[in-house]
């Protein structure tokens, strides 16, 4: 059945969302969200609590209906089609729920089990996906007694079993330690590398930042804001939120970050005059919003010298995708 | 191979194990680590292998569950309780010390205690933990982890029964060898074990069918408590029956004479646990699949065959022990509340079908009006409760006129006295009572029909609302039988004292005294009855009618891809591509190319 799969086209999107609305009484969860997942791809789903992440990820991974609009793996809408989803997609869930006197490898076999492998196939599978996720030092322990690492590891696993083409996994990384955390994210980054789509939440966005190829950032149900991670950080992405336009425009002037030995108050006073702008102070740290290109700032730098001020260090602020993700967003609940 | 040595992500990361699926990363290294895995995970004998080899073939939910059952302490605990309790009761029914020795019952008196003993693990502990067993996957959140894995929701409930069914055995078997020490004593008789044995594994599939049912609709903590409470109440009250049930057993055996008689007795409500049993099998299955597929299709299959064995029944019954009027109209009256009670809680479907379902539909209007019914909707299962009452009265309407006006014999049994009353009156009023059944069905049906509209209307959720409905049609009957009473105290004591109007509502007082006493009063109030019945039925069919005509859908493209690519795979082989089948087309016949 593999090569019949593979046999399809490659251009077709491996999760796409259409306009998809879920509603619980009068909170609307989900509103017409739209976006593709291309195979391969890495792409952050990022967004506050309550945002309507899990919800639409349970929507595609056939746990929910919506109420209107369309979610798809490889083709298949997820409410018509969910045995042919199914097959194509495993889905890691923000928490876990344990079997009692279950082995970790009961429970690896008793999803492949699950999703038809049967035989040599069945054993094979359990073999990669062990070896892949390391779980074959702790093949005989049960499951219950698990650290949260290895137990991310087996619910990994366990979205594996069946080698889909589509991964969903809610909040991954959430509750791991720094290095578990980086072997989580190696793991990703080898099953992208493998041609498989993933679609990743985490409230850890310097992760998604380094992991994902897109992300698109959601709050109350809306989407704000979907791009590459450059796109989002300069405010190139695509305008998605046609309700709030105020939120989509993340465009910004640069910000510079300057060190100085001392004499700080006297600096801010001077930027403020020279540039016209507020200046932020934090100790001998300023923060001066400066749109201004390379010769200008250099230019800056020079004059401030000039003026007696002992400069440390002058730079660029980077903007991070949790600045785009707090400008974007407003912190809103529902 | 540390990380230092390569560039790839997926060596540094994982240098000995391949990527799930992936052939290309399974190299040398990769082989070396799955073949220490391999040596650690071989089975250790030939059983080993012949029990991973049938267990291929098993649910993989069963494998699970047993291997979760057989580890418990709940499993060993109840394991051990029984082989002690057997031991006591065997050490007490021997003892020299009783003083009510009688050696010609020792055998049923020891049979009668070891299966009081194995009601405790059949009757209460077995279907109270298949309750909890899916009540906890609710619970636990892992319920989500196995509906979307490719199983089918019959396969997860039948998974967990067998589990419970394979315990059973496993107890059954525990007592084995003391049941064959009772046969050897005096007393028992084999039909008496087997009877006990089977009724046992029966009693036990009904009442974790029953039990699994529960748990699929306990979807919250505190629907879970709150049903635990009743499952509790309902398991002890039913282990007071098996206790009944194995005394009876056991001190009553079958005289050879009315062997007939008493099969016909047990097995008509042996058929009624198990035929209800796999209904109940069937709506677990549906309560817990996926919103968009068909969940109505096996229950309502489910049902007709219930109300075609239940017609079987009647005929058997009536004709073993003669037809007289009672015996239509309760069997009218029983069969009619049943319906009322199904038909209630499938009228309270979502009423939107699915694109799914609905390109399963037939293609044409006279196809789609005359075989769908079975499929989803509250307007078609309407139709369809409706219809299946109204086929069984008629049924039951010809067996009453067809015994006495078309002459057909029923001899079963001729010498019983009883079957030479029914006379023509007889088959009469039977007729009359069956009429006045139906109308009373339809017009609680309608009426509940019509309130599952409305409520469906108003709900915010649309989320099916078939316990509530089930409720609604069991207190309507409730009030109907009951509240006429209410009204009118004195017809307690009245019996036979004329007939009021307030009992209207009182489906066996009003045709007690319609058909029996021959009361016009009644038979004008039935009149009445039937005028508000039929104006909510033409409502009710204005209501319904117009899901016969949803056109069916067309299938998307993409499925329609994919099935061919599978079709191709299994004509051609999984390897197989389009061009090597126009190279085979082409070596076959020459010229093609």
């Amino acid at each position: 059945m593999n090569s019949a799969l593979e046999r399809q086209s490659s251009s077709r999107p491996a999760i796409e969302f259409d306009q998809l609305v879920r509603t619980f009484g009068k909170t609307v969860a989900v509103n017409r969200i739209s976006f593709e997942v291309y195979p391969g791809e890495v792409f952050g789903f990022i967004g506050p609590n309550g945002a309507g992440k899990t919800t639409s990820m349970k929507i595609l991974s056939t746990l929910d209906t919506p109420d209107s609009g369309t979610a798809r793996v490889d083709g298949f809408c997820s409410v018509n089609d969910p045995e042919r989803v199914r097959r194509r997609l495993g889905y890691m869930p923000d928490g876990f729920g344990a079997y009692a006197n279950v082995t970790c490898e009961e429970y690896l076999d008793f999803f492949a089990r699950s999703y038809g492998l049967r035989g040599k196939d069945r054993i094979h599978s359990l073999r990669n996906v062990m070896g892949f996720t390391q779980l074959d030092q702790i093949a005989q322990k049960p499951i219950t007694g698990l650290s949260k690492g290895m137990k991310q590891r087996l619910c990994l696993g366990r979205a594996l079993i069946h080698n889909p083409k589509v991964l969903v996994l809610d909040e991954p990384a959430a509750g791991l330690d720094p290095r578990a955390r980086i072997e989580l994210r190696e793991m990703i980054t080898a099953l992208a590398d493998d041609g498989k789509s993933l679609l990743i939440s985490s409230h850890i966005l310097t992760e998604l930042a380094e992991m994902c190829d897109r992300v698109a950032i959601i709050e109350q149900g809306s989407l704000l804001a979907v791009g590459s991670v450059e796109e989002i950080l300069s405010g190139e992405q695509q305008k998605q939120s046609t309700t709030d336009a105020e939120s989509a425009t993340i465009t910004e002037a640069g910000q510079l970050a300057i060190q100085l030995l001392g004499n700080a108050s006297s600096a801010k006073l001077w930027l403020e005059k020279e540039l016209g702008t507020s200046v932020r102070v934090s100790g001998n740290n300023l923060q001066v919003a400066f749109a201004g290109n390379m010769e200008q700032q250099a230019e800056l730098l020079k004059r401030m010298i000039e003026n007696g001020f002992s400069v440390v260090t002058f730079a660029n602020k980077q903007r991070s995708l949790e600045d785009a993700f707090l400008h974007v967003t407003r912190g809103r609940v529902q | 191979m540390s990380d230092k040595e390569t560039d790839n992500p997926k060596e540094a990361q994982n240098p000995n194990h391949p990527i799930p699926g992936s052939v290309s990363l399974a190299g040398p290294a990769g082989a070396s680590a799955v073949s220490e895995f391999l040596v650690a995970k071989e089975p250790d004998t030939k059983v080993d292998s012949w029990i991973n080899w049938i267990s291929d073939f098993c649910s993989s939910i069963l494998v699970k569950e047993t291997r979760q059952a057989i580890k418990s302490r709940q499993f060993f605990s109840t394991f051990m309780l029984l082989l002690g309790g057997v031991i006591v009761w065997t050490f007490f029914a021997l003892s020299p010390a009783r003083t009510d020795y009688e050696v010609d019952s020792l055998g049923s008196f020891m049979l009668c205690g070891f299966l009081f003993i194995l009601g405790i693990p059949l009757v209460l502990i077995i279907p109270y933990t298949t309750f909890r067993s899916l009540a906890q996957e609710y619970e636990d959140g892992t319920i989500d982890m196995v509906l979307i894995t490719t199983m089918k929701p019959w396969h997860i409930i039948a998974g967990k029964l067998g589990s419970a069914m394979l315990q059973v055995l496993i107890y059954v078997a525990v007592l084995a060898p003391c049941i064959s020490f009772c046969y050897l004593l005096r007393g028992v008789d084999i039909s008496q074990i087997f009877l006990s044995m089977g009724g046992g594994i029966v009693v036990t599939l009904g009442l974790c069918c029953l039990a699994i049912a529960l748990a699929s609709a306990a979807d919250t903590t505190r629907a879970v408590q709150v049903l635990s409470v009743f499952l509790i109440l309902g398991l002890l009250f039913c282990a007071w029956m098996w206790c009944l049930l194995a005394w009876v057993i056991c001190n009553e055996p079958i005289p050879a004479s009315q062997a007939s008689v008493v099969s016909l007795m047990i097995s008509l409500p042996a058929m009624a646990w198990v035929s209800t049993a796999v209904l109940l099998f069937f709506a677990a299955s549906a309560k817990i699949s996926f919103p968009s597929s068909n969940r109505s299709t096996m229950l309502r299959v489910g049902v007709t065959i219930q109300v075609v064995l239940y017609a079987g029944c009647v005929l058997g019954v009536l004709a073993a022990f003669g037809f007289n009027k009672y015996g239509f109209m309760m069997s009218s009256i029983i069969a009619m509340h049943y319906l009322l009670l199904v038909g209630s809680m499938m009228v309270a479907c979502h009423s939107g079908m699915s694109s799914r379902v609905r390109r399963t539909l037939p293609r044409t209007l006279l196809k789609r009006s005359l075989f769908s019914l079975y499929m989803p909707g509250p307007g078609r299962a309407f139709l369809f409760t409706v219809g299946l009452g109204l086929g069984l009265s008629l049924t039951l309407v010809m067996l009453a006129l067809g015994y006495e006006v078309f002459d057909i014999p029923f001899d079963l049994d001729a010498s019983i006295p009883s079957r030479g009353s029914f006379g023509f009156l007889d088959s009469q009023f039977s007729v009359i009572g069956i009429c006045a059944n139906f109308t009373y069905f339809l017009f609680f049906f309608c009426l509940v029909f019509i309130i599952s509209r409305v409520y469906a209307w108003r709900s915010v959720n649309k989320r099916p609302f078939v316990i509530e409905m089930g409720i609604l049609a069991g207190l309507l009957v409730f009030l109907a039988t009951l509240g006429s009473y209410a009204i009118d105290p004195n017809a307690f004591y009245g019996y036979t004292n004329g007939f009021e109007g307030s009992q209207l509502f009182n489906w066996y007082r009003t045709q007690y005294i319609a058909v029996d006493q021959n009361s016009g009063e009644a038979a004008i109030y039935l009149f009445m009855l039937a005028v508000p019945t039929l104006i909510m039925f033409y409502f009710c069919l204005r209501w319904a009618a117009p899901e016969l005509s949803i056109s069916p859908t067309l299938v998307p493209q993409r499925v329609t891809e994919e099935n061919e690519d599978l079709k191709r795979e299994k004509l051609w082989g999984k390897d197989a591509d389009e061009e090597t089948i126009d190279e085979i087309f082409a070596a076959v016949r020459p010229g093609t190319k």
